[in-house]
């Protein structure tokens, strides 16, 4: 290509648009809802050098790749292939899905009855720890390590299939078709479960000046609830149809498995190469919706502790002066609205700028662009969770293998003899802790643009297009980075 | 993309935009290193600037760091949740005042410990770990102190 004038242009272009995210990241406000009352200490906020420094790498690092960039798409094959047959067969066997079925329904078991007859006490329950940490956070790790082991740890799908297989054996007649899913609402129930798991662990569950907004029992409640839905969406749906689409859960870890270069299809299990399961995610309708949600909720979490304490609170007192604690939870939903929809508008406008390069086949709506680039926002929604979660995370687990193991209830049995130990909060020292953080956020940044530049290559065929289309996709993604970063060093300010 | 030239040209931006933003947010945070380690002696009574780099050192000509107190008026902390920093490796130590009856959880080093009406308990302990740590009334878990333990 012929560098010139035009070129110069287009980096003066792009030079803006960075300029302009990085602003808009800055203006950005922050808040804290479950973790307070689980674990009793939180992160020192990343020191001023480090931030520098991370966010000095995400810049370098993103003009490095579009500097080195490939011409021809490498990740649209996803190159599945079959592992030999020993392995696949046991893993999937029927004796297998029975026993990890039967294992997942126990544990909700626990979950429910632990927090119906458990202590009241957040730390001390069982149900806690395990729906907000082992289970939402920890089975994220495992799905994008392992791919979608959470199809065979399904508790609702197990029991589902239960019935299913019963009323078969009692009727002697399979059970009757399930209605047709309407394909228009794609991902949308997910979407909205997300949402709802969301606002109830970090608005609902708030502690608040003087009230603990969460208890085990209500976790209980909620957790009796959403089965209740989920079979009826699987009863009217189908079982399969209803994980795939509308099972809140299912749809989530599934999207980080895709991560995973571990799939079984077709009943045989078999392997791809590493991100190569997410070009094909983001094709039904809600997938956008359900990526940027992740980015959102999770700013949200780390800004109300930060940067939306002051606006947060504000925004409380004004609706009520002495403070009520659902004062405080309207205030809190207001603002987990404006992460989510902050997020959502510089990913609208980074695509609405990329729709201004013309590609090889006419023209592309922003929304089948937006579809197109999804995916390639996968990888910094598990960097964000990292982020914001890793040291949380590894406190709880240190809780939930130990005294809650032995004593879920909170009522003083020692099951294993591990009840009187507790979480080491001198584990992680605060420097580890950072460089996870910086870390993960500038790896999650360098596979989006590869995922990013990848998929541009095979929308605008040549490699000149496909850089273009890419400067606005870099500055969205060096907006979320920043962002990323920048939120973790002004925490608990 | 093409041309060696592009190439160079964009490691160029890299290099610049790297080297420009160091220097920007280097002069801004150079002074972070002095405002912790005069932490331990701040007093309590307000939320101190965080970013001052000058007027923190200078109004401090006292010799011996002074105990910080949390004072705890019907169950409130007495001018809004207390921020007390001490640094990794030193000592932890503040006192609690109440003029109730009360019972005290500082969570993360676990330390409990109660006052009766009128009376003063002292806090003091290695500082061996590192974060942000809750002092709560025990049974509301009323928010009273946030203790921040940064590394030296």
């Amino acid at each position: 290509m012929a560098p010139g004038p035009r070129r110069r242009r287009l980096h003066a272009a792009a030079a803006a648009a960075l300029a302009g995210v990085g602003t808009a990241a800055l203006a950005f406000p922050a808040a804290a809802g479950a973790h307070a009352a689980l674990v009793g200490k939180q992160d020192l906020p990343i020191p001023e050098w480090l931030f520098a420094w991370g966010a000095s790498l995400v810049l370098i690092v993103s003009f490095v790749a579009l500097s080195i960039a490939w011409r021809e798409p490498r990740f649209e094959e996803d190159r599945w292939r079959a592992v030999s047959g020993g392995l696949s067969a046991v893993l999937l066997s029927r004796v297998t899905q029975v026993v990890a079925g039967a294992f997942s329904v126990f544990l909700l078991g626990v979950v429910v009855y632990s927090g119906l007859k458990g202590t009241e006490s957040p730390d001390r329950n069982f149900a806690l720890t395990f729906v907000f940490s082992t289970f939402w956070l920890g089975l994220v790790g495992v799905s994008a390590l392992f791919g979608d082991v959470f199809r065979a740890l399904n508790p609702w799908r197990a029991i589902a299939r239960a019935v299913a297989g019963l009323f078969t054996l009692v009727a002697r007649q399979s059970p009757p078709p399930p209605l047709r899913y309407p394909e228009r609402l794609g991902r949308w129930p997910a979407v909205l479960g997300i949402a709802g798991f969301a606002w109830f662990e970090l608005v609902y569950a708030l502690s608040g000046f003087q009230a603990v907004g969460l208890t085990p029992h209500s976790v209980a409640i909620a957790t009796l609830v959403y089965s209740g839905i989920t079979f009826v969406g699987m009863s009217l749906f189908g079982i399969d149809k209803w994980c795939e689409r509308g099972e809140a859960f299912s749809v989530y870890f599934n999207m980080f498995s895709r991560i995973s270069p571990l799939e079984v299809r077709d009943g045989r299990l078999g392997t791809r190469g590493w991100l190569r399961g997410t070009t094909g995610w983001a094709t039904v309708p809600g997938s956008v919706a359900l990526v940027l949600l992740v980015i959102g909720v999770t700013a949200f979490d780390g800004a109300s502790e930060g940067l939306l304490k002051d606006p947060i609170a504000s925004l409380s007192t004004a609706i009520d002066k002495r403070g009520a604690l659902d004062a405080v939870r309207i205030s809190n939903t207001v603002y987990m609205a404006v992460a989510v929809a902050a997020v959502a508008a510089v990913f609208w406008a980074g695509i609405a700028g990329m729709h201004t390069v013309r590609d090889r086949a006419g023209q592309h709506s922003t929304r089948e662009l937006a579809h197109k680039f999804a995916h390639s926002f996968i990888p910094i929604s598990l960097a964000y969770l990292v982020a914001h979660y890793f040291s949380f995370f590894v406190f709880l687990e240190q809780a939930q293998f130990t005294y809650l193991l032995s004593d879920p209830l909170g009522d003083g049995s020692d099951l294993f003899g591990t009840a009187g130990s507790g979480i080491d909060y001198g584990l992680l020292s605060s420097n580890l802790v950072w460089y996870v953080q910086v870390g993960s956020l500038v790896a999650g940044h360098v596979l989006a643009l590869v995922l990013g530049h990848d998929r541009a290559l095979s929308i605008y065929g040549d490699a000149r297009s496909a850089a273009r289309s890419q400067y606005w996709m870099l500055a969205m993604m060096v907006g979320f980075t920043t962002l990323g970063l920048f939120l973790l060093s002004v925490s608990n300010a | 993309m093409g041309s060696n030239g592009t190439r160079i040209a964009l490691l160029a931006a890299a290099v610049v935009a790297a080297v420009a933003l160091f220097v920007v947010l280097s002069s801004g945070g150079d002074d972070e290193p002095s405002t912790t380690s005069a932490s331990t002696t701040s007093t309590t009574t307000q939320s101190e600037p965080p970013k001052e780099k000058e007027p923190k050192e200078k109004p401090k000509p006292k010799p011996e760091p002074e105990v910080p107190t949390v004072e705890v008026k019907d169950g409130q902390p007495v001018g809004g949740v207390q921020e007390l920093e001490f640094e990794a490796g030193g000592e932890i130590e503040f006192n609690v005042t109440s003029n109730t009856d009360m019972e005290f959880h500082f969570h993360g080093y676990d330390v409990e410990q109660g006052v009766s009406a009128g009376g003063t308990t002292t806090f003091k302990m290695p500082a061996d770990i590192e974060g942000v740590f809750e002092l709560e009334e025990h049974d509301l878990g009323t928010l009273l102190a946030e203790i921040t333990v940064s590394p030296n």
